[in-house]
Parts: structure tokens; C-alpha cells; sequence
């Protein structure tokens, strides 16, 4: 196992001169499950764990200074650790906790118990992500061997995933060959999730420990009859030549979360008539997105959803179109701040998609007021992603809301219809949370409008404290919130998303007011291991 | 992972009932019932599936109706080599699939410890990379299977990641490799590697030419060429490394594109023995060219296509082909100087294009045109002689170019016959229900050959032995 922990550039340029005062940063790598030490680990290109997983960085320039986890085994939630360094001092105690990858291996058999071969595994994350949970490709694949047999590694730990079997779509042409009679068919293999599941639903969730090898992950793989979809691929209101591409709806539905994938291949191309036949599906929801690329990205792109029954699917029709224009319009609510002519407003629309072929959506940025418009595709989710300028310039300002006709599109799935313009409300009255809390803590700051755990996910603001346990928020709505520490890795998974939901009563109600500040001291670290976060 | 060709042992017991496939099929080495094997039923020369299925737990299979027509049915499971044959309906075929095999083993240093990141391969005898790797690079264990029958060596091309130490090791050694012979179902284990100590040393050299171009090349084994050891490019003044080869006889091949002109190509042979090898002169070689010739015959139309892939790992390595015209003699220039394999092709049609199976230009260009043939396809139609009950009986045909293997089922009378058969040679052999065949290399059946046209007759003889 290789396991990488560097500097990230940003750390590398605070490295001092060497006639400056430096500082030095110093604690263990651990394990963050065991809590175990691990040595023989590299921090930096030079520095390594001891024995007993110490490391020292010495000549580090004063101020602040963070420390990323970068390597391809460390995962997100556990990659950073920010700290003040000071000159001629030594900042003991910068524990580094760290999941090791795990592996999982296993067999794919049929009901009979005979090994189905050279079938592809991969494992399915869930995330809250663009208001809704959604399902992605995660980190760790493999295929099985002539016996049916698979092993996994690269397996991130810690998080409940689940463990699929899909066979890869391959197209032998636009139109099927498939006999019409149903009769004549062979059966087809369902996405099978672990142990033998047809749905993420009634799927066992597997999660690794640090480092965990689990063996005798056997998989049933399930078959159901198999079907056909007939369909038309549009362009401007008429049948066109078009790449096409099919996915179980269930399997992936998002991908803009890291670790994600597209799941399966692009088919060729239909004919002038627009007509394709996709067989070989299986009872449940499927998306027939329709392409035309224009460089690394789509030109033009289309997809729709397709529900399969007991029986073919006839008369579909895919609409593929260019991006439409959407006009936006972006203003203070209330009085401007001092200065509000400098101020910048940004939009960033990436898709969410589930074949990762929509390219990465687009941006707008204009004065604060001002017009502005996006390109956006119609049949395709884009999550709206706005920012503030220029930076640290109006640090009481936040987007307050995003309206999309009568409904606000702020933190959910937006797609473009006929609702008019976006009406971005950006507020000058914001508040901020200071936070003393034990050094290294998460904080976290929960919306008291919260009403569900979707939009908890959303909304819900994190941060780390430093190692005087020192956090400032960032500019927050007037409202009441609950604010929490914990040790525990926060990212928008159900089960941590769930624990803080429960939690959420335990922590300290504040109520900020227009521009006010609250302090908030947080004695209690809610643990994992009392609280259930994980 | 790929299918691959071989063949099956059919048996015939019974007439059929009209419009209905039935039989059963079992591992040819074990005689278990294979269960899911996918069987496709289609009509020679139509678009179109008729039926398709899965055999059951017991292996068994039947259609329902089916016109009673002549069609194809292919056998295929993966792990087994794939079969297909021609026939009317029948029921109680007995089939038999050949298992493919799998080489394993452990590679480790000197001091016993696993050696991650080799690229390991198993080996035709052409050098082409045959199975699939299924590879523990912690525990330096490696799999390689789906091997269809035949006769292969396991080498080691690449070790280590990130700086791998580069050159052909082919077990247990390279003066006296074996070769692992699947006849079906085997499974070898303990093909385990040590890899030598010792140093590794850079191979600088120099394409001697003022291009402003960086050239791209390819860094390969002397005794085989078609294995790509580093690849890279150079730079701008046609200089170019390549690091921590091991000791032996190697080749650079480099090629200059230049957009608007022709690319260069060059050639150096390298042994590097105990020291770095600094400055190795490129030499160029002029471009290759062939020309082509197209005869056909009616109905064959007037056009073909013609297709060269470099044996030796040249960068770009993509074939080059040229359509040919009846009358009309087509050449291909530009040419790196290579051995080639050449396919031909009809582009529309039941006919078949032929030509001879290597070019050589690796010291000069083609002097004489190449023929292409375009010709209606050949058959067989042979008689099984020598058996007590010829539809008991099996005969496969074995193209000498590796593709599909086909099966015919001889009647009560013992005759058989191949349709639709690219002209060319064929081996044939007849199986009986309790034969297995293993290739033995050197020893293939005789050759037939088969003509364009009309039937080519074929008395195959079998000789049984009484029990």
C-alpha cells in the first residue's frame, strides 16, 4: 500500500528563508479508527513517522499554515489540518488522523452458486448533494476472474457503501438484433447489490474499518427477463443522427461529487432516422440521454427518463438541444453596503448528471446589481453555485436567495423551463458565529429552518477550529442556529448527515442578529463513539 | 473479457423434431453440465436474431418453434472458447466446451519479497498477448486466464512503478523458456519469477537528422519486437533516453511526423551489457511503399480493402489500409520499414478478399505488386468414412489465421458439409464423443485446401478402435 501525505503547494511556499524565524509543527499520524500510531509514514518529502508515528516539520515560515492530506488513499473528509505556526516555537500535538484503504473480495456466483466471470464489482457512495440523495461511483472496482472471483482495493473506509454487480453495457449497433418475441430472449443480469439486492433499498451496506481486508464478499447476481426500448433521438424537432448512451438511473445518479464516475459506455451513433433499440434492460428506471459531441464536451445533449415494466418499451423520444439562454438578475436586498459598486457577483451551473457527459456546466458573473445570463440545458439538473466579490471585500454579505419563478432554487437541483429569470437576493446584514472550542474541533453551524435532513445537508455551514481552538464563521443569515463540535469527519453521507440530525437539540442554540457576532463556547466534542455520529 | 475460438464436440443421437434446437452442453475436460452458456440462433446472411438462450443448471438447452431452416448457432461462455455451427434444427445434441486455460504464479526478488507492478503477460507464439492479467501487485501474485487452447510462454516485461526496470524475462529463463500448452482446462500453477540483481542501465541515442520535430519511439527486445518495452518522445534535436534497461539485445525504432511531410523512420540495434550504452546512432531508413493489385470475379463487385499492421511495436502503431479497385493497381507509401501482416477485406457481399499473410519490407520496399483476390466463397462437402455410427461424430474446422472455429455435424451416412468459407486453407479433424483434442505444437492436422466456387470435396477417415 502506497500511502502519500505531502505539503500542498500553498504550504509549501509559507517554507521560510533560511535567515528567517521559523516555526515547527510536530504530533502523530494515526490511525483514525484505532487511534493507533502508524509508523514509517511520509509527511513530507524528507520527514517520515517514527517508531512511534511522530513527525516534526521544522522551518516553517509564521502565520497559518495548513497541512493537506493529499494522497490517493487519504480521503477528502480527513485531508486537511490547519494551524498557526509561530516563530521560534514548536506547535506539539498536531495529531494526523488517517484512514488507511481497505479491500474487499469476494465472489459473484449465480443461484446455482457458479461463478459468473469477468463481471465488473464497484461500490456505490451516497451523498446529499444538489438537495437530493443521490447515488455515485466511489472509489474501489474490480472484475472477476475466470472463477468468479474479485478483489477490491483502494477501498475508501469509514463510509457505508453499497457493493454492486452491473454488467457493462455493449452495443453492438443503434438498432438491436434481439428477436421481437420476448419469448426468444435470454434473461438479463439486474444490477445486483450486495448480497444479492435488486435495489439500494434492501442492499447491505458494507463499511470497512482503517486498513480492513473483509473476505467473502459473495455476490448472487439476480436475472429478470429481458427488454427492449425503442426510441427516437431528436434534434430541433426533427429525427437526427446522435450518439446515445443508457444508465440505470438507481446505479448513478449524480457526478459531481469527487470519486465519481460515468457508468457504462457511449453507443454508436443511430442512423439519419434518429431510431434506436436498447435491449437487454431489466425491470426499473433507466436515462437514454442522446449527444452530439463538439470537442471534449457535447455540443448538444438530451436525456430522458425511461420506466421499464414487464414489457418493451415502445416510442420513446429523446430530445437533444443546445443550451438555452437563461437571464438572471442579481440585487441588494435593502440598503448597499459602502462601496457596493466594486461588488461581484458569480455563478457557477455545473451539471447534475448521471453519465458525466454534460460537460461542466457553466459560469456568469456581473456587478452587484446587475444582468446576467447562463447557458443551461433543459433536460438536465444543474446545481447553482454562487459567489461574492471581490474577496473579504463585504464580509457581511450572502446570497440570501435564488428564485426561479415562485420557487427558490438556492442549494437544490435547478433546471432550466420557462419560470423567467433567476432573481438573485444578495443581503448586507449578515452575522458571524465565533467559536471557542478544543483545539482541532469541527464545528458545526445547523440552520434552525432546517426542516429535513436534505436540506440540513445543504445548508448546514462546517469549519475546523484552529489549535487554540479559535473558529470564525463565515457571514451568515439573521436566524437561529445550533452550533456543535465534533472530532468526527463531517461530509454529506446519510449516516453522518442522520447523526447530526439527532444531535442537532444537543448543541448550542445562538440567534444572530442583523451584523451581530455571537460567541459561542462549546465545552462538549460530541464523540462517535457515545454520540453515534458514525 | 474477450471471447475467444475453439471448438466444440457435437453428437447427434436423435432426429430432430421439426423447428426445435434442444441438447445439453458440458465441459470438455470434466463432462459437467455448463450451465449459462449463451447460445445465439441466426440466419446465414440475414440481419437479425432468431432466438437466443442460456443453458440451464444441467447445462440443458431448447428452443421454442422455429422455422426449420438452416441456421447458425454460437456457443459461447465466458472462460470458454467460442464455437459455432451450421445446421438445421436438432434435438439432443450433446456439446462440449473447451475450458480455456490459466497460468499462475508469484514473483518475487531474490530475497523472497513480492515484487509489485510487473507487467506480466502470457505469450502466443507470434508474440501476441493472449488471457487476461488478474494481478496482486502487494503479494506479487498473478493470474493470467481466459487462454484459448494453444501454446504459450510467460514473460515479464516491466518491473516496479514508477522507475521499472525494463526487459524481456520469460520463465523460468530466457535461454530455455517453457511453453504451457492448454488443450482445455488446465490450470497452471507455480510459474513463479525471481528476478535477477543487478543493475540497470540508461540507453541514450539520437535520431541522426535535422528535423525540428521531436521524434516518438519505441524501445523493444531484439527477439521480439512486437513487445513494447518504453515508448516516449524525444526531443526536439531527435535525442531521446530510455532508463533502467536490463542487460540484452534491444532495438529502437523512431519515427519523425512532420504534418505536411512524410514521416522518418529509423532503426538501432542496442546490447547493453554492463554500462550505460551513451549516444546510440539512429540511423534512417527510407520510407516503404507496396503496391496492390485487385482481381475479382463475378458477383463479387469491383472494389476491396486492403489492411497492413506492423508486427514490430513502431509508434503509430495503427494499420494503414488502402481501397483497391479492380484494374487499378493502389500503393501505400510511407511506410515504416516492417514486417506486416496483411488483411483483406470485401467491403459488401457473401465474397471474400485473399492475399498472402505477411509483407516483408523491412530491407526494402515491395518490387512486385501484391494480389489481392476477391472470390465468391468456397465450401466443403466431405464424407466421413471409417466410423460405425458417423453421427456420433464431430468435425471441426480450424482456420490457419485463428479465427472461429466451426463445426459440422456428419448424418447417418457420414456426410458433412462447411458452407460459406473464405478460400484459403483449413485443418480439419473428425472427433468422436469420448475424444479430446489437444494441439500439439508442430503436429496440426494436414491442410485443405479450399477453393472459390463450387464444393470441395473431402474424405476425412477415422479410425476406430474396438473397445
Amino acid at each position: 500500500m502506497k500511502l502519500l501525505v505531502t505539503l500542498t503547494m500553498a504550504a509549501l511556499a509559507l517554507l521560510a528563508p533560511a535567515d528567517a524565524p521559523t516555526g515547527s509543527v510536530s504530533g502523530r499520524v494515526l490511525d483514525a479508527d484505532s487511534g493507533a500510531p502508524i509508523p514509517d509514514f511520509p509527511v513530507a518529502n524528507h520527514v517520515r513517522t517514527d517508531a512511534r508515528g511522530y513527525y516534526k516539520l521544522t522551518g516553517l515560515k509564521p502565520g497559518p499554515f495548513r497541512i493537506a492530506l493529499l494522497g490517493e488513499r487519504v480521503w477528502p473528509e480527513l485531508m486537511e489540518r490547519s494551524v498557526n505556526v509561530e516563530a521560534g516555537a514548536e506547535l506539539t500535538g498536531v495529531d494526523l488522523p488517517i484512514r488507511l484503504d481497505g479491500e474487499i473480495s469476494g465472489r459473484v456466483v449465480d443461484q446455482n452458486k457458479d461463478p459468473v466471470a469477468g463481471v465488473p464489482v464497484r461500490l456505490i457512495g451516497r451523498e446529499y448533494f444538489a438537495g437530493a440523495l443521490r447515488y455515485f461511483t466511489d472509489t474501489g472496482s474490480a472484475t472477476t476472474n475466470d472463477r468468479g472471483e474479485y478483489v477490491m482495493r483502494n477501498v475508501r473506509t469509514g463510509r457505508a457503501m453499497l457493493l454492486l454487480m452491473e454488467k457493462r453495457k455493449i452495443y453492438e449497433g443503434p438498432i438491436s438484433e434481439v428477436p421481437a418475441d420476448p419469448k426468444l430472449r435470454k434473461p438479463a443480469y439486474r444490477a445486483t447489490y450486495y448480497p444479492n439486492a435488486d435495489s439500494a433499498g434492501t442492499a447491505t451496506l458494507v463499511t470497512l474499518r482503517s486498513g480492513e481486508r473483509r473476505g467473502g464478499m459473495d455476490i448472487q447476481v439476480l436475472r429478470s427477463p429481458g427488454y427492449c426500448v425503442d426510441a427516437t433521438l431528436m434534434l430541433d424537432g426533427a429525427p437526427a443522427s446522435l450518439d446515445f448512451k443508457v444508465t440505470d438511473e438507481l446505479t448513478s445518479s449524480a457526478n459531481m461529487i469527487p470519486g465519481s464516475a460515468s457508468s457504462g459506455p457511449t453507443g454508436v451513433s443511430s442512423g439519419p432516422d434518429g431510431k434506436i433499440r436498447i435491449c437487454e434492460l431489466y425491470p426499473g428506471q433507466f436515462r437514454i440521454a442522446a449527444l452530439r459531441r463538439g470537442g471534449l464536451f457535447p455540443a448538444v445533449f438530451g436525456a430522458t427518463s425511461v420506466t421499464i415494466g414487464d414489457e418493451d418499451v415502445h416510442n420513446v423520444r429523446v430530445i437533444a438541444g443546445s443550451p438555452v439562454t437563461i437571464q438572471g438578475e442579481v440585487a441588494w436586498d435593502g440598503t448597499p453596503p459602502d462601496g457596493a459598486a466594486a461588488a461581484q457577483f458569480t455563478l457557477q451551473a455545473p451539471t447534475v448528471t448521471n453519465d458525466a457527459m454534460a460537460g461542466p456546466g457553466s459560469r456568469a458573473s456581473c456587478p452587484i446589481p446587475g444582468p446576467f445570463s447562463i447557458p443551461a440545458l433543459r433536460t438536465v439538473e444543474h446545481l447553482l453555485q454562487p459567489g461574492l466579490g471581490p474577496p473579504n471585500a463585504f464580509p457581511s454579505a450572502y446570497v440570501k436567495d435564488i428564485a426561479y419563478g415562485a420557487a427558490s432554487v438556492l442549494h437544490q437541483a435547478f433546471r432550466a423551463g420557462d419560470a423567467g429569470t433567476l432573481r438573485v437576493t444578495v443581503a448586507n446584514d449578515g452575522g458571524f458565529v465565533k467559536v471557542s472550542a478544543p483545539a482541532g474541533a469541527r464545528i458545526l453551524i445547523v440552520p434552525g429552518m432546517a426542516a429535513t435532513e436534505s436540506i440540513l445537508a445543504g445548508a448546514m455551514v462546517s469549519g475546523q477550529a484552529d489549535q487554540a481552538g479559535n473558529y470564525t464563521s463565515r457571514s451568515l443569515a439573521p436566524g437561529k442556529y445550533t452550533v456543535l463540535a465534533t472530532n468526527d469527519p463531517i461530509d454529506q453521507t446519510p449516516e453522518c448527515i442522520a447523526a447530526i440530525w439527532r444531535a442537532r437539540n444537543r448543541g448550542e442554540e445562538v440567534d444572530i442578529g442583523p451584523n451581530a457576532t455571537v460567541t459561542v463556547t462549546l465545552q462538549e466534542v460530541i464523540s462517535p463513539r457515545s454520540d453515534g455520529l458514525r | 473479457m474477450r471471447k475467444v475460438s475453439a471448438w466444440v464436440i457435437v453428437a447427434c443421437l436423435h432426429p430432430a423434431a421439426a423447428g426445435v434446437f434442444a441438447g445439453r452442453v458440458v465441459e470438455d475436460h470434466s463432462g459437467n453440465p455448463l450451465s449459462r452458456v449463451e447460445i445465439r440462433i441466426t440466419r446465414p446472411h440475414t440481419a437479425g436474431i432468431v432466438a437466443e438462450m442460456e443453458t440451464d443448471a444441467n447445462g440443458r438447452f431448447r428452443t421454442p418453434d422455429l422455422p426449420d431452416v438452416e441456421c447458425i448457432l454460437r456457443f459461447s461462455k465466458t472462460s470458454y472458447a467460442t464455437v459455432e455451427t451450421t445446421t438445421r434444427a436438432r434435438s439432443e445434441m450433446l456439446l462440449r466446451l473447451v475450458r480455456c486455460g490459466a497460468i499462475a504464479g508469484k514473483i518475487a526478488d531474490s530475497e523472497g519479497r513480492p515484487v509489485p507492478y510487473a507487467q506480466v503477460v502470457a505469450l502466443t507464439p507470434s508474440d501476441a498477448i493472449a488471457g487476461t492479467v488478474d494481478q496482486n501487485s502487494a503479494r506479487g501474485e498473478y493470474r493470467i486466464y481466459g487462454l484459448p487452447p494453444g501454446s504459450y510462454q510467460v514473460a515479464i516485461l516491466t518491473t516496479g512503478e514508477n522507475r521499472p526496470r525494463r526487459g524481456v524475462l520469460i520463465y523460468p529463463n530466457n535461454s530455455r523458456p517453457r511453453d504451457f500448452t492448454v488443450a482445455g482446462g488446465e490450470d497452471y500453477t507455480g510459474a513463479d519469477f525471481i528476478l535477477p540483481t543487478g543493475p540497470a542501465f540508461t540507453v541514450a541515442a539520437k535520431v541522426d537528422v535535422s528535423q525540428t520535430r521531436p521524434p516518438i519511439f519505441t524501445f523493444v527486445s531484439a527477439d521480439r519486437p512486437g513487445l513494447r518495452l518504453a515508448q516516449g518522445v524525444g526531443r526536439p534535436d531527435g535525442a531521446f533516453t530510455v532508463e533502467d534497461v536490463l542487460p540484452g539485445d534491444y532495438e529502437l525504432l523512431a519515427t519523425v511526423v512532420s504534418p505536411g511531410n512524410p514521416s522518418v523512420f529509423g532503426r538501432a540495434r542496442v546490447t547493453v551489457v554492463a554500462s550505460n550504452v551513451e549516444g546510440a546512432p539512429v540511423s534512417l531508413d527510407q520510407v516503404r511503399s507496396a503496391s496492390f493489385t485487385l482481381r475479382t470475379q463475378e458477383p463479387c463487385g469491383s472494389d476491396a480493402v486492403v489492411e497492413l499492421t506492423a508486427a514490430e511495436a513502431w509508434l503509430p502503431n495503427a494499420p494503414v489500409s488502402a481501397v483497391l479497385q479492380a484494374h487499378k493497381p493502389a500503393s501505400l507509401t510511407g511506410l515504416a520499414p516492417a514486417r506486416y501482416s496483411i488483411a483483406a477485406r470485401a467491403p459488401r457481399g457473401n465474397c471474400y478478399a485473399t492475399t498472402q499473410p505477411v509483407l516483408d519490407l523491412t530491407r526494402d520496399s515491395a518490387s512486385q505488386p501484391v494480389e489481392v483476390v476477391l472470390a465468391p466463397p468456397g465450401s466443403i462437402g466431405g464424407h466421413l468414412t471409417g466410423a460405425a455410427r458417423p453421427a456420433d461424430y464431430v468435425v471441426v474446422l480450424m482456420p490457419r489465421d485463428g479465427s472461429l472455429q466451426r463445426i459440422a455435424l456428419p448424418d447417418e451416412k457420414g456426410q458433412f458439409t462447411f458452407p460459406d468459407l473464405a478460400p484459403g486453407a483449413y485443418a480439419l479433424r473428425a472427433a468422436g464423443p469420448n475424444d479430446r483434442w489437444a494441439p500439439t505444437p508442430g503436429r496440426a492436422p494436414p491442410l485443405t485446401e479450399v477453393s472459390a466456387g463450387p464444393p470441395t470435396p473431402l474424405e476425412l477417415h477415422v479410425t476406430e478402435v474396438s473397445r
